[in-house]
């Protein structure tokens, strides 16, 4: 006896928004002293200074870095730390 | 700076930093800090004293729970950074210093003062000067262009007034920037 095939009713996404990576992105602003970014870097991240000093440049030359790439709960951690510091930051969901 | 001549910033060995010399005018900009910083109910200096955590999309699904959770801690650690600045600021002590010799208008010393800033208060500091700037520059609207015009004596408008109190808070945040560079290297020599 032939057995029909199983009907997919509908296709669903398997991975979830809080599985998709995150960025964190700092931005330029004209006030924030280049060495207090590098310290918050050094700080936030704990990069060398060499690192740091880099996403620094990043930002003052081409207007935002990103700084960290994630899970959404510790890039919100990472921003509200950033947000502390006051630089200017976001979180970018990657698409 | 005209007005200036007599500040000093000195590194004690505790590692703290003082500024010595502080003529009526530099304690007035000092005292400030904390107003400066205060956004209040002013759109330009809260949007940026607590910008968005994302644009576009991604804010509509973080924003209320920043709004809710976030932004209260980040006022509460704003606000704890300026009450140990206006700690510092009252303990500041009234120095007398020496007339100078090439100024014949001043024939009797002038009173100045001194500020310690300790070294477990160097972030409150940094953080608190840095409220007083972007909180002063998103006031006043000021460009790149228009901070890297440093500004001079005498100060002939409230926006020249703005840019030098601004230019002075940056001073002091470099100060202390340095400092800690110094006291971590000299850490990382030791062990």
């Amino acid at each position: 006896m032939p057995v029909a095939p199983p009907e997919i009713a509908e296709q669903t996404e398997t991975t979830t928004a809080l599985d998709q990576p995150w960025n964190v992105v700092v931005h330029n602003d004209p006030i924030n002293l280049m060495s207090y970014v590098t310290l918050v870097f050094q700080r936030v991240f704990q990069f060398s200074k060499e690192k740091a000093t880099k996403h620094m440049l990043e930002v003052h030359e081409l207007g935002r870095s990103i700084v960290w790439t994630g899970s959404r709960e510790k890039a919100e951690l990472y921003v509200q730390q950033l947000h502390g510091h006051l630089l200017l930051s976001t979180l970018e969901k990657i698409e | 700076m005209k007005g200036g001549d007599a500040m000093r910033m000195r590194r004690e060995r505790s590692g703290s930093l003082a500024l010595t010399g502080l003529e009526p005018f530099f304690v007035q900009l000092l005292r400030h800090v904390a107003e400066a910083a205060d956004p209040g109910e002013e759109p330009a200096a809260n949007a940026r004293l607590f910008s968005a955590p994302a644009r576009g999309e991604a804010l509509a699904e973080i924003r209320d729970d920043w709004a809710e959770y976030v932004q209260p801690e980040l006022r509460l650690l704003f606000e704890s950074a300026r009450t140990t600045v206006q700690r510092d600021l009252a303990r500041m002590k009234a120095e007398l210093s020496a007339p100078k010799e090439d100024d014949p208008e001043l024939g009797a010393p002038q009173p100045t003062f001194r500020l310690t800033i300790p070294t477990k208060h160097f972030d409150a500091w940094l953080n608190a000067l840095n409220q007083a700037r972007l909180a002063i520059g998103a006031r006043y609207n000021f460009s790149e262009a228009d901070m890297s015009d440093r500004p001079r004596f005498p100060l002939a408008s409230e926006r020249d007034y703005r840019l030098f109190q601004m230019d002075f808070y940056g001073y002091i945040q470099e100060h202390i920037l340095m400092q800690m560079e110094n006291l971590a290297e000299a850490k990382e020599e030791a062990e």
